[in-house]
């Protein structure tokens, strides 16, 4: 009687040690979310992130460099084709972008300088295979997101802040083009 | 008859006021689910793209009203009730006042109304209000007073929490008594206590964000767009952990109601837990805002790093609450997978408890690729979103919630639950039909589908608009079903029949579960879920790092 009951005793120690051993288990478990920290470092893509900038800027201020922009690079069909040594300057308002069609050149690097005159949009680079890279555009303030299109097509240019009752109409387009394209000469 | 359930049918019944108040809740809490169920069928009717109906303003329309009334209205009610039960039939008190419960109340239905009222008006402003866009709708200020009606009822509800539970203390200023309090109130008591640390400031940062709002869209003040989005983001980040933390309060009532289970921890480990919450949630916010341009990388880099630990209280509860099933099944004979089996599968409240779980498992590992710094640009206003807050919020939350109705319904209307066959079904097909909706919307969503978006997808590419059919054509339509079925359930069960006096009402709902033969303590397979959690988020990120950097215009 005695036995069995020393037994049980025993038993029961056990299980509660083991208890406390899964919980320790549990904890360490449950810091580990922490691990996609070194993980971000082992990817380098710590500090990473599409958008950055934030300059504060009147809405004239922002008017005269588009202004500027589409004498230097309006095409008669509405486009523009900028040089990668400047800013890109787009306007976000609602319910468009202007300029709505951008020209650019395939492997070189831009900088893409949003800017809304209005309410809160946002800015959602649809790639060409599908894909999203998106960015906020605060009222006033630019947001600049660099970007150099490695294969040539469309990419979508979409709001992706509800922006009022004609958010869905918000569009734009990038064309990229062929590397130095005979056909598309520089237009200066 | 089983011992919890009769004491909690004898505390129901001693105190016929609070009933009524409790009812009034539950019943509000119904009607505004109902509400937001229909402006969901609105939005699947435009986009879907096997529908495509009505137009871009209703989308908007419903929008605003689905996200209102679902999230912040329904979750609100049947949140105070749960409080007000915390604080009352939980531990057999009365109700500090139950005249200010039910000012309270009238606010809050005060906030139904105006927010009915101003969606219908055309309000459509999102639960966001984004400002300046609301000045463009002028009905727009009767949306902020409905948040601000809200707020207060629940500051009141709150209020008479909080003076319940000090009426409660025998020596208000011996530290003894407080602590005796403690160690006897139930966990989840506990819960509620630790949540005011996060419902207290959250609601207070609410008022601060409504209140200029209001103003502003009257003509008085102003307001600077930027200053709203932060505090917007304050208060809406520290509201949407309250369900978070609530809903692990009332798995610890469900697993001891429908399994019989208790911890072989101490009870004082799940209370600490409960406090990690107050802790690890307020400095996360910074995680909403990750694509904003104003904010220095260094900040954007520690809060991604401190929002890592958003989920760490919640991982090990779950260890908690999985270990709490396993040691009771084993304890009763059954073996290493023989005590899955035998669990009240077919129970519904244990069954919308553990989809429940799984939901907010899955739903987790999503909003782990969210809140990446590196990996928001990705999935920022992208369909992603909602769809994975369907899986956290109205899985996760509102199933766990849903399991406690099954309970509460019975127990405060004094009337079986109607339905049974029906109930069985109910918590399968709407876990089923989130999970459906919310996987194959992460697809679109990467594919380039937005949310918050009057089109349906198909003019995006064939894909996007198959993944849009997909998610809310099959998952949405299975999951406004599964709601229209709990409602009917809920009804029919008010509604069909007299009032018993005898808690053998709740026959149907009580387990059958073998006494336990033996003392296990040991929960090797709790570990599983943690370890699966921590082996999915590494496995998606690298997933996600490869998707992001194998797109054409990833490099800057
Ligand atoms: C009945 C089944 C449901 C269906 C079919 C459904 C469908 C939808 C759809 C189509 C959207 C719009 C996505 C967008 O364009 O951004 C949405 C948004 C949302 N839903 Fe649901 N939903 C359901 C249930 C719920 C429940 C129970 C909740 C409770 C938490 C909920 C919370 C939300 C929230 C918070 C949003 C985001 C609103 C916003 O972005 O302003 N939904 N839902
Ligand atoms: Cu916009």
């Amino acid at each position: 009687m005695s036995n069995t009951l020393e037994s049980t005793q025993s038993m029961e120690k056990r299980q509660k040690k083991g208890a406390k051993v899964y919980l320790i288990f549990a904890v360490v478990l449950a810091f580990l979310v922490l691990i996609l920290v070194p993980v971000w470092f082992l990817l380098d893509v710590v500090g990473g992130g599409h958008s950055h900038g934030g300059m504060m800027m009147s809405v004239e201020a922002f008017r005269e460099k588009l202004n500027t922009q589409q004498e230097a690079y309006g095409l008669e069909d509405g486009s523009i084709r900028p040089s990668s040594e400047n800013m890109v300057f787009i306007m976000a308002q609602q319910f468009g972008f202007v300029p709505p069609v951008i020209r650019l050149e395939q492997g070189k690097h831009y900088d893409l300088a949003f800017y809304s005159p209005d309410v809160l949009h946002g800015s959602t680079l649809v790639d060409i295979g599908g894909g999203t890279l998106n960015a906020v555009i605060l009222p006033h303030r630019m947001t600049t997101m660099s970007l150099t299109p490695e294969e040539t097509g469309e990419i979508r240019l979409i709001c992706n802040e509800y922006c009022g009752l004609g958010h869905h109409l918000m569009k734009g387009t990038i064309i990229v083009e062929q590397e130095r394209d005979p056909l598309f000469p520089p237009n200066r | 008859m089983n011992k919890i359930i009769d004491s909690l049918w004898q505390a129901v019944n001693a105190d016929e006021q609070n009933c009524k108040l409790l009812k009034a809740f539950v019943f509000t809490g119904l009607i505004t689910m109902a509400i937001g169920a229909v402006f969901a069928l609105l939005m699947l009717l435009v986009r879907v793209p096997a529908f495509s109906a009505l137009s871009a303003n209703t989308y908007y329309q419903a929008l605003t009203g689905h996200g209102i009334f679902m999230f912040i209205l329904w979750f609100s009610f049947i949140q105070a009730t749960f409080l007000i039960m915390a604080g009352t039939i939980l531990m057999k008190t009365r109700l500090w006042s139950v005249a200010l419960a039910w000012v309270g109340f009238g606010l809050m239905v005060g906030a139904v109304g105006f927010a009915l009222v101003g969606v219908l008006a055309g309000a459509s402003i999102t639960y966001h209000g984004a400002i300046p866009l609301a000045e463009q709708f002028s009905s727009a200020w009767m949306i902020y007073l409905s948040f601000i009606l809200l707020t207060l009822g629940m500051l009141l509800t709150t209020l008479d929490f909080i003076m319940t539970v000090i009426h409660a203390v025998e020596k208000k200023l011996s530290l003894t008594s407080w602590a005796l309090f403690f160690k006897d109130i139930p966990i989840s008591t506990f819960a509620a206590i630790a949540g005011l640390f996060i419902a207290i400031p959250g609601l207070v940062a609410s008022l601060k964000t409504f209140l200029p709002a209001l103003l502003w869209t009257l003509g008085w003040g102003d307001i600077h767009p930027e200053m709203y989005r932060m505090n917007w983001h304050v208060a809406f980040h520290i509201y949407h952990y309250i369900p978070a933390l609530t809903l692990v309060g009332v798995a610890y009532v469900l697993v001891e109601l429908c399994a019989d289970a208790h911890s072989v921890y101490s009870k004082k480990l799940a209370k600490g837990l409960f406090l990690l919450y107050p802790l690890f949630v307020p400095p996360t916010f910074l995680y909403h805002l990750l694509v904003d341009p104003n904010i220095p990388q260094g900040i954007k880099f520690v809060g991604t790093t401190l929002s890592l630990l958003v989920g760490t209280p919640t991982i090990l509860h779950m260890f908690v609450i999985v270990g709490m099933l396993e040691t009771r099944f084993k304890s009763a004979g059954y073996g290493a997978l023989g005590w899955l089996r035998h669990l009240p599968w077919k129970n519904p409240a244990f069954s919308s408890m553990m989809m429940g779980l799984f939901t907010l498992f899955i739903g987790g590992l999503l909003s782990y690729m969210t809140l990446q710094q590196t990996l928001a640009p990705l999935l920022h206003n992208t369909f992603a979103v909602p769809a994975y807050v369907h899986a956290i919020a109205a899985g996760g939350a509102n199933l766990m919630y849903m399991g406690a109705l099954y309970y509460a319904m019975p127990l405060l209307w004094k009337r079986p639950l109607w339905g049974m066959k029906l109930a069985r079904i109910q918590s399968y097909l709407l876990g089923f039909g989130l999970l459906w909706m919310s996987i194959f919307g992460v697809a679109a969503g990467l594919s380039g589908v937005l949310r918050r978006y009057a089109l349906a997808g198909e003019e995006l590419t064939d894909a996007s608009a198959q993944m849009m059919n997909l998610s809310l054509g099959i998952g949405g339509t299975l999951s406004l079903l599964a709601i229209l079925l709990f409602l009917l359930i809920m009804v029919m069960t008010a509604l069909h029949r007299k009032p018993q006096e005898n808690s053998q009402v709740m026959a149907n709902l009580i387990p059958t579960i073998p006494p336990a033969t033996s003392m296990i303590q040991r929960s090797p397979m709790a570990l599983i879920p943690p370890l699966l959690f921590i082996i999915g988020i590494l496995v998606m990120t690298f997933f996600a790092f490869h998707w992001l950097r194998s797109l054409s215009i990833y490099n800057g």
